[in-house]
């Protein structure tokens, strides 16, 4: 760098301005101003010049260095001080080489003459200071305002505080970024989010109700509505297209014209709900023009009238959850309906579902499936046999109740009118249950009051007994029954002479224990669990009334469990309907056995049935022999209550305040081995054909326990000769 | 110059790959659904009327179809020994004992 000045600056100048001679005068005398004359400055230049010019030194064949490098520190701040500009006049006068004042190619010392300054204090300056001098002595005064001021000529200092402005910009963006990206990135995250991702409900498919053989009573199944636009139908073609669609939902051709000509709105009418999805699908092959079909998943009850009152209903909501509305699909709806899961999934601002983007999914757990103890065929034999006895005798009701008494299993729960799951006679409604709550009283009297079935007591025609007549349904004058020989014969009378041989807690602990006005267990929706007066309320007559069955009510369940207690030999196992459930996964649970507790000894219950067992040769006797199966062993008990009207509308007459009968047959069936009890309940025929429970009662009876015996599969046994019990004391 | 044509011409092919991948990948997942409904609906339709056939009432009317009626008496048939179990003796109850008066 040190010889750059005096080596090649100084030829390079010298040639230069000595090729342009005096006449630039210009550029040269603001450069070279310090210079004075060329021959001159030369040799002086030499010694100042090297320090100064290492900045510059850029080489020698720069011609721009050589210009810069003679000294732009010391002239420079002057000529800022006067301004460039009032200079630059001047030196274009003088020609165009004053434009290149940047180029070194302007010869340095050409120009022994400079242009007049406005200031006139500069021209001196050359001149005056010493060569040698000048750099120190004028550079140091001056040297603060150049570090204050920003130049053209030092790239240096620009390029510098450029980066740092960059560096300070970029530097804010970066801050930026990380406030975004990383403190805030929650929550511009989740603003995004809500933007883009939906969650969609997976719906769980509600479970199966199965029968005790697997038989579907309840399933979830996609159904149709079929509906039309009848604006595109072509005109024309209405009556075809009716004619079709009739008779493939099977509905009238004239029903179907109608709608359409009527439609709810121009463009939308409902012609069916429910359409099964083979009647759709045949619909559809048909593919007639403006009918159309809307599927969404509904219960279906393939099994009919005969399960629905025990199964019950569901409801669908608007969202087409399926909630439990009645019955079994009530009470165990939760179990039933499973858990709902959900899918997030990124759309696309048009809402279309972004594949292979990250999606977050909680499966739904589809509802578990529950298998009853239900045998859907027995449960239907017994709805048919009811619905013949109702029509018969014009019965309000009747309910049969089956059920096997060692494990409490319900195997049917029928009733007639059915009701298609609004109402479950069987344990929604309660009745007196008459003569059939006898062997309770008698159960007491054996355990409890000293007594045997043999000891006798004579029949009157009627007894007082609390401050009431009371008198037998079927006049038997003048007879001596034993105890045995009272509950066979029904005799009121005689009951309301037993009882006396216990206190009345007893009465009321075995009425209790037996499960009267206790839940029946179950727990199905709507439940009762009758009426039992407390021990504190009985009237004086209360104990002789109860002693035979009237002055309380009971469910049917409640009186089968009463009959079951003593065919299982004084054990009470709590009746259920379900066997089992199936999870998600079809993987099949047995439900828990029953409860049971015991409620009368195992030789009182063996007792009682050898009693029972008289009772179907009794009615054969009267020619009801519907307690008579060949090849089996029956036990079984007749009940006739008497009711008050249950229509407010028509009360019984003053005079007869219980006008109304309700008839019962209940029993069991005694060979070895598996035993049922049928529970028969026809409650209100009508009195002018028959009302007592063999009556009416008995051939429902006998149709349903037929059935029970054959579809459980016990054996008839051959030459059955019932115990020998005395009735009748002499 | 060339590198960054090359670069851009490899982006743009790699990305109609992938998306002619995906579209032809979602062309048959909507094919596969399709007949996943078409065969579930199948299966219900059968399921139907299995469920129907299989009700006693459906039953019922085959076998009245059929020519068959309800049993009146039980009977079992002994396969080992080809005799029917129920012999058809009536139950003899209390009625047909000394001492009994109705």
């Amino acid at each position: 760098m040190t010889g750059r000045g005096p080596g090649a600056g100084g030829p390079g100048r010298g040639d230069t301005s000595g090729a342009r001679g005096p006449g630039s005068p210009g550029p040269r005398s603001r450069r070279d101003g310090q210079g004075g004359p060329p021959g001159q400055r030369r040799p002086g230049d030499v010694p100042p010049a090297a320090p100064r010019d290492p900045r510059n030194s850029t080489g020698p064949n720069s011609r721009l260095p050589p210009d810069r490098s003679t000294g732009p520190i010391p002239r420079l701040p002057p000529d800022r001080s006067t301004g460039p500009i009032p200079r630059l006049p001047p030196d274009r006068s003088t020609g165009p080489i004053p434009r290149l004042p940047r180029n070194a190619a302007v010869p340095p010392g050409g120009n022994g003459t400079r242009p007049p300054r406005p200031d006139g204090a500069q021209p001196a300056s050359g001149a005056r200071r010493p060569p040698g001098r000048r750099p120190a002595g004028r550079g140091r005064p001056r040297r603060p305002s150049r570090w204050l001021t920003i130049h053209r000529g030092d790239p240096g200092r620009r390029v510098g505080l450029t980066v740092l402005v960059i560096a300070i910009v970029l530097t804010l963006f970066a801050g930026r970024l990380v406030q975004l990206q990383g403190m805030e990135s929650g929550y511009y995250k989740q603003a995004a989010n809500t933007e883009k991702l939906k969650t969609i409900a997976l719906p769980a498919l509600r479970g199966t109700i199965y029968g005790s053989d697997g038989e579907i009573l309840a399933i979830t199944m996609e159904t149709y509505t079929v509906w039309s636009d009848p604006q595109n139908i072509p005109a024309g073609q209405l009556p075809t297209v009716a004619a079709k669609t009739a008779s493939v939902l099977g509905l009238t051709t004239a029903a179907v014209l109608n709608l359409l000509e009527h439609p709810s709105s121009a463009e939308y009418v409902v012609l069916a709900k429910n359409v099964l999805a083979k009647k759709e699908d045949t619909l559809a092959t048909l593919n007639l023009d403006g009918i159309y079909a809307t599927g969404a998943y509904a219960r279906v009850y393939p099994n009919g009238t005969a399960t629905a009152d025990v199964v019950g209903l569901t409801n669908t909501k608007s969202n087409g959850m399926i909630s439990g509305y009645s019955g079994l699909e009530e009470e165990y709806d939760s179990l039933l309906t499973g858990t709902v899961g959900s899918e997030e999934v990124e759309q696309s601002a048009s809402g279309e579902t972004i594949p292979l983007a990250g999606t977050q999914e909680t499966l739904a757990k589809n509802g578990e499936s529950i298998k009853l103890t239900i045998n859907p065929t027995l449960q239907y034999q017994a709805e048919q046999a009811c619905q013949q006895e109702v029509q018969k005798t014009r019965a309000q009701n009747c309910s049969v109740v089956v059920m096997e008494p060692n494990t409490g299993a319900i195997l049917a729960m029928a009733q007639y009118p059915v009701s298609n799951g609004l109402s479950d006679i069987a344990v929604q409604n309660q009745f007196t249950p008459g003569s059939t709550a006898k062997v309770i009283t008698a159960s007491a009297a054996l355990e409890k009051g000293g007594k045997t079935l043999s000891n006798a007591y004579s029949i009157p025609y009627a007894i007082f007994k609390g401050g009431q007549w009371i008198h037998d349904a079927e006049w038997s004058p003048g007879e001596k029954y034993t105890i045995a020989g009272i509950i066979a014969n029904s005799s009121n009378i005689g009951m309301s002479q037993v009882v006396e041989s216990v206190p009345e807690q007893t009465q009321y602990d075995y009425l209790k224990n037996f499960g009267l006005d206790e839940p029946d267990g179950l727990n199905l929706p709507a439940e009762t669990q009758g009426t039992l007066p407390q021990l504190r309320d009985w009237a004086a007559d209360e104990r002789y009334t109860l002693s035979y069955g009237q002055g309380v009510a009971v469910n049917a369940v409640q009186m089968a469990s009463v009959y079951s207690t003593i065919a299982n030999g004084g054990v009470k196992v709590q009746p259920t309907l379900i066997a089992g459930t199936y999870s998600a996964s079809g993987k099949y649970t047995g439900a828990k056995a029953s409860s049971s507790k015991r409620v009368i000894d195992a030789s009182t219950a063996s007792e009682l049935t050898s009693v029972l067992q008289q009772v179907p040769a009794v009615d054969a006797a009267a020619n009801e022999d519907w307690g008579e199966i060949k090849g089996y062993a029956i036990a079984a008990k007749t009940g006739t209550a008497s009711e008050p009207s249950p229509d407010p509308a028509h009360p019984c007459p003053a005079k007869n305040p219980l006008c109304v009968y309700g008839a019962s047959y209940i029993g069991f069936n005694t060979n070895a081995g598996q035993r049922v009890v049928v529970a028969v309940n026809v409650q209100n025929p009508d009195t002018k054909t028959d009302y007592f429970g063999d009556e009416v009662a008995g051939p429902v009876f006998y149709s349903v326990m037929s059935a029970a015996l054959l579809d459980q599969q016990i054996q008839p046994q051959q030459g059955l000769v019932a115990p020998y019990v005395r009735l009748n004391a002499s | 110059m060339l590198l960054l044509c090359g670069l851009l011409g490899g982006a743009l092919v790699s990305a109609l790959v992938i998306s002619t991948t995906l579209a032809e990948g979602s062309f048959q997942i909507t094919k596969l659904q399709d007949s996943t409904s078409a065969l579930a609906k199948q299966q219900q339709v059968l399921e139907e009327e299995v469920a129907q056939q299989e009700s006693p009432q459906g039953i019922e009317q085959q076998a009245a179809k059929l020519g068959m009626r309800r049993v009146g008496e039980l009977r079992f048939i002994d396969l080992t020994t080809g005799k029917t179990s129920n012999d058809g003796t009536p139950w003899i109850g209390a009625a047909n004992a000394p001492g009994y008066a109705p």
